[in-house]
């Protein structure tokens, strides 16, 4: 089983050519985590990234707000915004904590405020996922797609359009299919050779959970 | 991070009392940048001034990625009770651009030379046309796809005071706030 997903991101690399990035605008944690230097994170104490995603210049992770946690190989595009949902809850509002499963990759553009998401989806690029949407395991939502509040996207399905409807099922194997690509984007993203002056991860964490 | 780049403002930028603006909100432009009572700032927003001034009202919420641009002398005005939600863009010439009480969903764009009544709603993504000016209590779903919602200024002014009175006790816990520089 695993020697055959070795075989397959072998293949796939030489499909995607590596993504090369400048190691000195990146931030590089002991899981395995590259965090942008040009990504915003509010409340990073709130904010769980379990190892190996990658998030790219200009995205805000709203921390501050509720707890965020984020799964394995999340690869999570450039101008995303993800922050958790609200509702009117006993006469006041209530923050709900967000949860991002493994192998989810989110396009550039994207505005994401479910309240959970499954492991192995895929969101496009320009969504705008609105409030309290859950997406479930293996789903994929098309590009330019505007999912409207309170969404349950099955599992095994394809969304899409505006506002966005049920378009059509899936195979089962796109469980396989979306890991290896999360796993082939995380892989491809290589820090460039001249790159230089990186600091060590632990000062710039705190720094950004400053107050 | 981003937020340590941003110098303190040489803009003339007056918060009023009970203003919740974060530090890392950017702030640009040379002229002068009115924020009213109550009004929430998330971070990584933008406001421009950067032809005139910009007046925003009270009790508004101004999300993340919104920009706020004056491109003329005139200065540009919203209103109070306004909620404009992720990647919204106000663009164009300053003049009354915006009512009371009006929702402006996920990256809807106000156009030059567009204004809107109060209580209007504007579908996420959607945008008006050029020198367009929206009646009050107008929903917008889609290009050319809209209709009429009465009481729908007096629900939205609601909803924003309530989250506004959540937004106040959640906020300050993790950003750095501008204070008040209005004497009164």
């Amino acid at each position: 089983m695993a020697e055959t997903a070795d075989d397959w991101s072998l293949a796939l690399d030489l499909e995607a050519p590596p993504i090369y990035y400048n190691k000195a605008d990146y931030i590089q944690t002991a899981s395995g985590n590259k965090v942008s230097r040009n990504s915003v994170l509010c409340g990073s104490q709130n904010i769980t990234l379990v190892g190996n995603s990658v998030i790219k210049p200009g995205t805000v992770l709203r921390g501050d707000l509720q707890l965020l946690k984020i799964g394995k190989h999340v690869i999570v595009g450039e101008n995303c915004v993800l922050r958790p949902s609200h509702k009117k809850y006993k006469g006041s509002i209530a923050f709900f904590p967000m949860t991002i499963g493994d192998h989810v990759t989110v396009g550039a553009g994207s505005v994401v405020c479910a309240a959970s998401i499954g492991s192995c989806v895929n969101i496009g690029e320009n969504c705008i996922i609105s409030k309290r949407c859950i997406l479930k395991d293996n789903s994929l939502v098309l590009p330019d797609t505007i999912l409207p509040p309170d969404t349950i996207v099955p599992p095994l399905t394809v969304f899409g359009g505006n506002p966005g409807v049920y378009l059509g099922d899936l195979p089962e194997s796109q469980l396989f299919v979306q890991k290896q690509h999360a796993i082939t984007e995380y892989k491809r993203f290589l820090p460039s050779q001249k790159g230089a002056g990186a600091t060590s991860p632990k000062s710039t964490k705190a720094k950004a959970a400053s107050p | 991070m981003a937020a340590k780049t941003v110098a303190a403002p040489t803009v003339p930028f007056e918060v009023q009392k009970d203003a919740v603006v974060c530090q890392e909100a950017k702030v640009q432009g040379v002229h002068s940048i009115k924020v009213g009572q109550g009004t929430v700032i998330h971070p990584a927003s933008l406001i421009n001034a950067q032809a005139g001034p910009i007046v925003i009202g009270s009790f508004n919420i101004i999300e993340e990625q919104v920009e706020i641009v004056n491109s003329s002398e005139v200065p540009l005005v919203i209103g109070d009770h306004n909620m404009l939600e992720v990647g919204v863009k106000v663009l164009g010439e300053g003049g009354q651009r915006m009512g009371d009480g009006n929702l402006l969903e996920c990256r809807s764009v106000l156009p030059p030379g567009c204004s809107i009544g109060h209580g209007c709603t504007l579908g996420a993504c959607t945008s008006l046309e050029e020198g367009e000016v929206l009646s009050d209590e107008t929903v917008v779903v889609a290009p050319g796809l809209r209709h009429l919602e009465p009481g729908a200024r007096e629900a939205h002014v609601q909803a924003v005071s309530k989250f506004i009175e959540v937004l106040k006790e959640t906020l300050p816990r993790c950003h750095h706030l501008r204070k008040s520089n209005v004497k009164t």
